[in-house]
Formats: structure tokens, sequence, C-alpha cells
């Protein structure tokens, strides 16, 4: 089966692109934990600001150029990269977790606990989230934990609203009826027979939401209640680098590229898992006649 | 003692727009071994009657107003969900009309046919997928070792029944109750099923009740008929008597379509009535030749006319001296 699946991700351009792509850069973050060690990323350097990228004459610490402070881009970047992966993923992750667990509750049971839980999420999608935000990081400590959980909380509407309605489709098909009479209980057929049915959409929309994620936690550090300085993030960087756009481009284009590559390789290579884990679908991807391209996505958020 | 039996269970759907009797003193009995036919055209509630018994009405708007369902002697109304459930699927089984879209589409066939043992006897899954594999073979799938590890799009029409047989009666349940199993099949393969559904019920005897419109299966595999019109029973009986001398004008009106010439097949006029507004008094009475104010008036009792053999018409002497 494993086979199968290395031959179906190397038939699909894209989708290997991507994957080799998000493998490396996974790889360089996790190097930099070993590599990195004490304040190279922080470390100052008076002699050396804002050098331009793609030069050797100041050794491989400037490769991607300096700030204003002379602190290594390129250190920055895989230093800034913990925090931008770990709240996205995390974020994404448990936002999508908790969406289909209580979207399938409300869309299997219905009655009072379907409209108390979307009842729910209205209430905290008519609320402006950045400025729920902002009273939320204001009261407790804007820590990684806080921020995320800030995130999953805000992001959490759309999931439930999918997995309701994904729900809603499934349980009306004829096989969950069947399951049901073989005697399987509510809690069987959420969890082997809903669940599985919806977990491709979810991953969808999962993957949808990183780039927004690490969008939104950089427009918070920015409001000053997000990631606090001297911690960094892609989306930080950004907005830091905004300020010299035009005398020092690298200082947003980097973090930048490095953003719209994890979000875009996520939703290519969440487009391809979504094929290749379809039983009546994965032929495409498994013959040598013509692997369709999984393609681009045709909503790049936030980008 | 009878597998199954009902007594005057009726149900009805109670919506905005009304409410809609579905299933109306609906009496049946049925023997271990045996096989019974339920016919009727389409909204006759045959159906209902399957998710009835099953347990499986949905509710609401589907509610069970009055009546008994025994399963060797247990009363199946009278048991709370998580009893019910321990019986779905172990005691009493059903087979699909398309068994394409009875299966989930993600699983492979053998883990779906392993889920009820594990379900209702904990087996691990594993050993559940060998007894699947078993299973496969005994309803002659050849080859079951891989066919288990297909997936129902990847299976001919014919073979998922098959597999949805092998599911049904896994757990050699006492009664199964096929919902048009062959409507979705050709010719060819439907005698097939029908042959396999025989073969299973004599070796396990298990109580079968076969839902369908068509007759000539009916003909060919039941012990028994019921005809069913507008959510009663209009007649029932052995199906020798009710197939060759029906004497309910309804049951007349189904053989001979089934039966006739096409030279001399004439539809029986007018539609099913809608549900939620029968007809006073016998709900076929608009669509039945011989009609009068009695019927009209009165819905008609079921009698027995002769031995196993009863129906629901005030006129069925004249009707059947006619035909």
């Amino acid at each position: 089966m494993n086979g199968r699946y290395g031959r179906m991700l190397y038939r699909s351009k894209g989708a290997l692109i991507s994957a080799i792509l998000l493998a490396a850069i996974l790889l360089v973050t996790g190097a930099g934990f070993i590599l990195l060690r004490g304040d190279v990323a922080t470390a100052t350097s008076f002699s050396g600001t804002m050098i331009p990228p793609f030069s050797l004459v100041h050794g491989f610490r400037d490769v991607l150029g300096t700030d204003l402070l002379g602190r290594s881009e390129l250190f920055r970047l895989i230093v800034a990269a913990r925090t931008s992966l770990a709240v996205a993923f995390s974020a994404a992750f448990l936002a999508a977790a908790f969406g289909a667990a209580l979207g399938i509750v409300a869309g299997f049971r219905k009655g009072f606990l379907d409209t108390i839980i979307m009842r729910l999420s209205d209430a905290i999608q008519s609320f402006p989230s950045l400025f729920l935000a902002v009273l939320f990081l204001y009261i407790v400590e804007p820590r990684i934990e806080n921020i995320v959980i800030l995130l999953v909380v805000g992001r959490l509407p759309m999931f439930i609203r999918v997995a309701r309605a994904e729900t809603v489709t499934v349980v009306n098909s004829l096989f969950v009826d069947a399951a049901r009479c073989l005697g399987a209980s509510g809690w069987w057929l959420c969890l082997y027979e809903i669940a599985p049915a919806i977990l491709p959409t979810m991953l969808t929309l999962a993957a949808l939401e990183i780039g927004v994620l690490m969008l939104v936690e950089s427009a918070l550090s920015f409001l000053g209640v997000g990631i606090q300085a001297p911690g960094v993030s892609w989306g930080i960087m950004v907005s830091e680098g905004r300020d010299w756009i035009q005398s020092a481009w690298w200082l947003t284009v980097f973090p930048g590229l490095c953003i719209a590559t994890v979000s875009i390789s996520c939703n290519v290579l969440s487009n391809w898992l979504r094929l290749a884990t379809n039983p009546v679908e994965r032929w495409r991807l498994d013959t040598d006649v013509h692997a369709p391209d999984v393609g681009l996505p045709a909503v790049l958020p936030g980008i | 003692m009878p597998q199954l039996s009902i007594e005057d269970l009726s149900v009805e759907f109670r919506t905005a727009r009304g409410t809609a009797h579905a299933l109306r003193q609906i009496n049946l009995t049925v023997d271990r071994a045996e096989t019974l036919a339920i016919i009727g055209e389409s909204g006759s509630g045959k159906s209902v009657l399957a998710r009835t018994i099953l347990g499986t009405l949905v509710s609401p708007p589907g509610h069970v107003t009055a009546g008994r369902i025994r399963l060797n002697g247990i009363d199946l109304l009278a048991l709370d969900a998580r009893s019910y459930r321990k019986l779905q699927g172990d005691r009493v089984a059903m087979v699909f009309q398309d068994a394409l879209v009875a299966f989930n589409p993600l699983y492979q066939i053998g883990w779906q046919i392993a889920e009820v043992f594990n379900i209702h006897r904990y087996m691990p899954m594993k050993a559940g997928f060998e007894r699947a594999i078993g299973l496969l073979r005994r309803v002659g799938i050849p080859n079951p070792e891989q066919r288990a590890h297909a997936y129902p799009h990847q299976l001919s029409g014919g073979m998922r029944q098959r597999a949805m047989i092998a599911l049904a009666v896994a757990l050699e349940p006492d009664v199964l109750l096929a919902d048009e199993p062959t409507t979705a099949l050709d010719v060819t393969v439907q005698a097939q099923i029908m042959a396999l559904l025989e073969s299973l019920r004599q070796e396990t005897g298990m109580a079968l009740i076969l839902i369908t419109h068509d007759i000539a299966v009916a003909a060919e595999v039941a012990d028994r008929v019921a005809v069913m019109y507008a959510g009663r029973i209009v007649e029932e009986g052995r199906a020798i008597d009710v197939l060759s001398k029906p004497r309910h004008p309804y049951a007349q009106g189904l053989v001979a379509l089934a039966s006739g010439s096409s030279a001399t097949v004439v539809a029986i006029p007018g539609l099913p009535p809608d549900l939620s507004e029968l007809p006073t008094g016998c709900a076929f009475h608009p669509r039945c030749t011989f009609a009068d104010d009695l019927c009209r008036r009165r819905d008609p009792a079921t009698r027995s006319i002769a031995e196993q053999h009863s129906v629901a018409c005030h006129h069925s002497e004249e009707a059947s001296a006619d035909a």
C-alpha cells in the first residue's frame, strides 16, 4: 500500500514538488534546532547592516542578506519557521478536529444540540475576530499556546459549518442507513461512517487555512498582542520589512515566499490527498495512461 | 410459534401537510424457513413495513400508533433503543435493493462484513475479515480472498448483491428482509440471486420476507403472498392460491398485469390514493369496478375465505366469480 502511495505521488508532479518543498522546509527548520544555538538569529552586527542577498562576500551567514541591525536574514527565517509552522499547523489541525467533531454532532443529532452549536458558532462569527483577539490577548499573556487557542476559536465556525453540511448529506446516504440496520450505534456511525467521509473536505479546508493563519498571526503581532520580540515569525518579518520594501526588498520577499510556499504546497498536497485517499477516484493517479495534474488550488488564501 | 408475528400494526407519518396512514392494521406471521412475499405497487407501504420491523423507522415523522411485532415471542416495539440495536443485523437483517449505495464506498467489502462481527460479537476486525472471506465463498463469489479486498465500485452488480447478502446472513439471522433484492439486476443474475437466497433459507432455516413488485419472482419462490394496497394487506394466503385465484379486485388486476398476454392487459384505472387523504370506506373503491355504496361507506374487514386465505373486500365472491 505504501508503495502505491509513493507511486501515486511520483506520478503527479505538482504534489511531488509540493511534498519535496514542504519536506525541505521542515528539514531545515528541524536542523535549525541543532545547528542554530544561542543567539545567532538575534545577534546584531552593525558593521554589516542591510547587506543585499546572494553574495558570499560576508560569509554564508549573510547569503540572504541582513536587516537594519545586521541580523542574518537566513538564520532569522529558520528560527521564525518554528513559530510560524507551529502556530499555523497546530491551529489548523485543532480547528479542523474540533470543528469536525462539533459539526458532526450538530448534523447527526439535529434538534436542540444542533441549535446550540450553530448559534454559538454564529456568535463567534458575528464578533469582529481581531477585536476579540486584542481583548483576549490583553487579558492573558501573549504566549504561543494562547495565540493558538485564540486562532482555533476564531476559525472554528467555518469548520463547524462545513462539517455539519457534509454530515447532513452523508447521514442521508443509504450506506449509513444500512449500517444502522445492522445494529450500529450512533457513535459507530459518527466515527466509522461519517468521519471518514468528511475527512478529505476537512483536510482541504485545513490546508487552505494554513496560509490565512500565518497572516492572522502576524497581524496580531502588528497590533502588538501577538508573538513578542525577540520572538519572530514569518508574518512578523514581512510586516517589519514592509518599511524598507523599496530599499531592502529581501526583508519582505523571503519571508513572504516562505509563507506562500508552505500554504500553496499544503493546498496542492491536500488536493492530491483527497484524490489519493478516495478508492473510487484514485486510479486516476495510478495509471500510466495519464496522471492528471492535481494543479493549483482555485483559491490562494490571503496572498 | 411463528418466527415473526405482526399484530394490528399501524404506522402514521405526521407531517405539516397532514397525517399519512402508511400502515393500517397489518397482521402477518412468518414461520421458520418460510418465504413470505409482500407485493404491491410503489407507495403501498411495503418498505415502511420493512423499516418498522427493522426498527429503523425515521421518527419523527414516523410513529407506530398501534400494534405489536414479536420476534421469537419478544415484543420488539417494547424494547429500548439499545436492546433493539442488539437484534438489528443479528436476529433481523436486511438486503437492500441497490448494493452499490448500501455499501460504504470508502471501505473494502471484507472489512464491511467484518464490522458486523465486530459490532455484535465483539470479534477483532482481523478475525472478522477471515470470516468474511468464508461468507463470500459461501454466497458464490469466486476468489473470495482477493474480492474481500475489493471496494464496492470494483465489483459487478451481481457480485455486489451477493456480498450484500453475505453481510446480511453473516450472523445467521432468524428473519431476513429483502427489499427488492433483484430490481437493480438483469434477468439472469436475478435468477441466481433468488436461488442463492432460497438455498440460504433452506440451509439456515431463517424466515425470508421478500418485498417485491415483481409477481413472477414472488410466484417462483414464495410460500405465501401478501398483497398490500394503501397501507393495508388486502389479500393474504398461500402463494399458489393468491397468485392463481386472486380474490381481491386489486390483486386480480396485479396478477393479470403480470401474467397477461399484452393484448388483454388492461391497466388498473386511476392512481393509488394519497395516504394522507384516503378515500372513505375501502381505499380501493375509486379504482374498483365492483364498488358500491357499501364500499364507499365502510372499509371492509379482513375475513378468512378459505384455509390460510384471507381477503379484505366486500365483494370478493362476485369479483372472483367474474374473473
